[in-house]
């Protein structure tokens, strides 16, 4: 079976895209630059601007500098390189399945699979000139009928496709050695016997070949003319989102972070609306200077995919931030993903507001702290301080289920009045954390009176120190044994002189506290 | 015919003004209707002069209809605001905290929340006790209690306002300025939500342009109401909310003797 392979090549990857995030208006009129080996303290790459002036890889710092005063030097790093490649092959992850990495700045993409569905090899290279033109990136390519005919035909001759093996070797035939990918050795050896072109080698028999040259050379030869598989090892999308961005400067304050974090907020939002999913959390860790790194957390209640909303949500949460050292780099990771839901909203009901019950929780959150967003819930328990709690909203993905503190699983015959009716009115704990929506389980109990109770609660019984009314109907809530302490308490209404219905009680001991405010 | 203008010089007899009206109102292709006093026409006049001094009026520029209102679920209330609360309003209620002021706001509130959307308490004086609301009809599930500091408690009101997915917020403030004011008004108005914004009664404050502003003061029967500010109203009207029907038990007034504080035991304990 014939195979097809384009061999893409990025020649100048770190230049082309490290800066594109901070300062993406220098993009159109970039200042020159140069990339340093960091070892032997060569110039590595050097862009357009940088090479009009005349330099060249292979120079000197000092020759650099001496051609351009106002070069701008960056560190080359491969790691980081690495990483560019790994974004760019989950771009094009998105045009062709079968996609390999030809470390440090290549791809090679399987073609033969995927030319049906495209129908045909132009509408395929249209649309991946359209998926690498969104970013500033010089690329070339060549098509082959193998994987490392297209890598050398991408480099002695780019643009050009090789369809037939009589095209390939017609193409290939005047490629130099130098750019087959022996060692350095072989290469001079070829050249010292005077074979400088990839037709002379193909000529020879490949017996002699093998004996002279070793089996590496034969092997590569057989890959290149499709007669052996190549070896590759095929690229998978990774399962979790994270994406590191390095500063070109130092940030000390909030409204700096706003641009660098909002490029990885689309990068996120690219993401995840690829898989049709949304996330619940997400972490941010500032690198800083002289400081240990800076984690922060940020969880929305309403799962979101989009970078505005995430945006909105830093900006809320970083606001309060104090950074105590400059920023050097950050790092956005995205944890708790779900497929995102169809929206139910009504079509017809007309939406006037920004938010979702979900999202206007998160956004209170991301402000003020998720422990002062709460909701008051109800527990199965006769002292009325562990009746009613207020419990913190936590996004409904944490899988958190509170239990209540307290249950009554045994109730005593006279209390059975109060008992059933706070056993009917139990909140639901999974209902507790979905905002606005009914529970499926319905309060239908309504025989009996409901208990008398203050609409506020104090945070401390306190002595009574005033002169009250007394109302009449008292009632004794005792503690369960299995509480600790036995406690009884005689509840009643009181009015106090300045007009407040209070909830005061009396000890056993023949003390008054104030518990309860009827407001 | 886009607009039907009654010159000041033609002398139409009134039936002939109503005939005009009429095939003008069935045709309905106009624009503009001026309505014109019946004793005035016929007196050269001026039109400017007849609009200026109020004869003439277009309905183009006459007041909004009646604002929207809901219903308080106290019939003695509803009397005194004119038919209940006014909607999507920020509505000022200075009150001490215990005498009744959220028993007031309830019944409406039990009214709000079978619309499905939230309802947010703000920085309440005490923790909401979770048993009485729900024995009063509120789920919980639909109820927010936020704390925040003095300007955050404000932008939290404002952003619920907003947000659309909130009936009803509850915001207790002590002291707020009058752009403060305006924009959470703008913020009800734009999320379809009303502001009550609870506070301490006989602090000298400035007063702010709400629509509505009470004052509670407590009474034995139930809440005296006593109207600082109504917008198409006079000030100064006092009602008595008697809460017996509602909450009898809350209100009974049988036993009179007082209790001391400290060590004396309460008569109606046994």
């Amino acid at each position: 079976m014939q195979t097809l392979w384009l061999y893409l090549l990025f020649p100048q990857l770190q230049l082309d895209l490290d800066s594109d995030g901070i300062n993406p208006e220098q993009a159109t009129t970039p200042d020159p630059a140069v990339l340093l080996h960091p070892q032997d303290l060569r110039v590595h790459q050097a862009n357009a601007p940088a090479r009009s002036l005349g330099i060249k890889p292979g120079q000197t710092l000092a020759q650099a500098c001496a051609m351009c005063a106002a070069l701008q030097v960056m560190p080359w790093q491969p790691a980081l390189e690495q990483q560019l490649l790994d974004m760019l092959a989950l771009d094009c992850y998105q045009l062709c399945a079968d996609i390999a990495e030809a470390p440090p700045n290549a791809l090679w993409l399987r073609l033969d699979p995927m030319l049906q569905l495209y129908g045909g090899l132009p509408a395929f290279l249209q649309q991946l000139n359209q998926q690498l033109q969104q970013r500033p990136l010089q690329y070339q390519y060549g098509v082959a009928l193998s994987a490392e005919a297209a890598r050398l035909l991408c480099l002695s001759q780019p643009g050009q496709t090789a369809l037939t093996q009589v095209q390939q070797q017609r193409r290939l035939s005047g490629c130099p050695v130098s750019f087959l990918h022996v060692t350095p050795a072989t290469i001079q050896q070829l050249e010292r016997l005077g074979i400088s072109q990839l037709g002379q080698l193909l000529l020879l028999p490949a017996t002699e070949l093998s004996r002279r040259f070793g089996a590496d050379l034969y092997l590569y030869l057989q890959r290149l003319q499709g007669k052996l598989p190549p070896l590759l090892q095929y690229y998978q999308p990774p399962e979790q989102f994270s994406a590191r961005l390095e500063l070109l400067y130092q940030l000390e304050q909030y409204p700096q972070l706003h641009k660098p974090l909002q490029h990885l907020l689309l990068q996120l939002q690219h993401y995840l609306q690829r898989r049709d999913q949304v996330c619940y959390q997400l972490q941010l860790e500032l690198t800083l200077r002289d400081q240990p790194p800076l984690t922060l957390k940020l969880q929305s209640p309403q799962a979101e995919a989009l970078a505005c909303r995430w945006l909105n949500l830093w900006q809320l949460k970083l606001e309060a931030l104090r950074l105590p050292a400059p920023v050097l780099a950050l790092a956005l990771s995205a944890s708790q993903y779900c497929s995102r839901d169809t929206d139910s909203d009504d079509l017809y009901a007309g939406r006037r507001g920004q938010y979702t019950p979900l999202q206007l929780v998160g956004l209170l959150q991301a402000k003020l702290g998720s422990a002062q967003v709460c909701r008051p819930a109800q527990v199965a328990a006769y002292l009325p301080e562990i009746a009613g709690v207020n419990i913190p909203l936590q996004s409904a993905a944490a899988g958190v289920n509170p239990q209540p503190r307290q249950q009554s699983t045994q109730v005593p015959a006279p209390r059975q009045t109060m008992a059933q009716n706070l056993a009917q009115t139990v909140a639901q704990p999974a209902a507790a954390y979905t905002v606005g929506a009914e529970p499926s389980a319905t309060n239908t109990f309504t025989a009996l009176p409901a208990p008398h109770r203050p609409a506020f609660l104090l945070a401390q019984p306190e002595p009574l120190q005033q002169q009250v009314q007394l109302q009449p109907g008292l009632e004794r809530i005792q503690s369960q044994w299995w509480q600790g302490p036995s406690e009884a308490r005689d509840y009643l209404t009181a009015q106090s002189a300045d007009g407040r219905w209070l909830w005061i009680y009396r000890t056993e001991q023949q003390q008054w506290f104030v518990h309860g405010v009827f407001a | 015919m886009g607009q039907l203008w009654l010159q000041s010089c033609s002398y139409f007899p009134a039936n002939i003004v109503r005939q005009l009206f009429s095939a003008a109102l069935l045709r309905q292709k106009t624009e503009h209707i001026y309505c014109i006093y019946k004793q005035y026409i016929g007196i050269d006049m001026q039109l400017s002069d007849l609009k200026q001094q109020g004869h003439i009026w277009c309905l183009n520029d006459a007041p909004s209809p009646q604002q929207a209102l809901a219903s308080t679920g106290f019939a003695e209330l509803d009397l005194l605001l004119g038919g209940g609360w006014p909607t999507q309003q920020v509505i000022e209620l200075r009150t001490a905290f215990g005498i009744g002021e959220f028993r007031l706001l309830l019944p409406y509130l039990q009214q709000q929340v079978s619309r499905g959307k939230l309802l947010v308490y703000i920085n309440t004086p005490a923790q909401l006790h979770a048993p009485f609301l729900s024995s009063q009809g509120l789920p919980l599930w639909q109820l927010l209690d936020v704390r925040a500091q003095d300007r955050d408690a404000l932008w939290a009101a404002e952003q619920c306002l907003k947000s659309g997915c909130c009936s009803t917020v509850l915001l207790w403030q002590h002291t707020l300025d009058i752009a403060r004011l305006k924009r959470l008004q703008l913020a009800a108005a734009e999320g379809q939500a009303e502001l009550f914004l609870l506070r301490p009664a006989g602090q000298a404050q400035l007063s702010l342009p709400v629509g509505l502003s009470l004052a509670l003061s407590p009474a034995a029967q139930g809440i005296e109401v006593r109207v600082l500010k109504r917008r198409g109203g006079w000030p100064g009207a006092r009602q008595l909310v008697n809460f017996s029907g509602r909450w009898p038990r809350l209100v009974q007034q049988k036993v009179q003797r007082p209790v001391q504080y400290g060590t004396v035991r309460a008569s109606s304990g046994s």
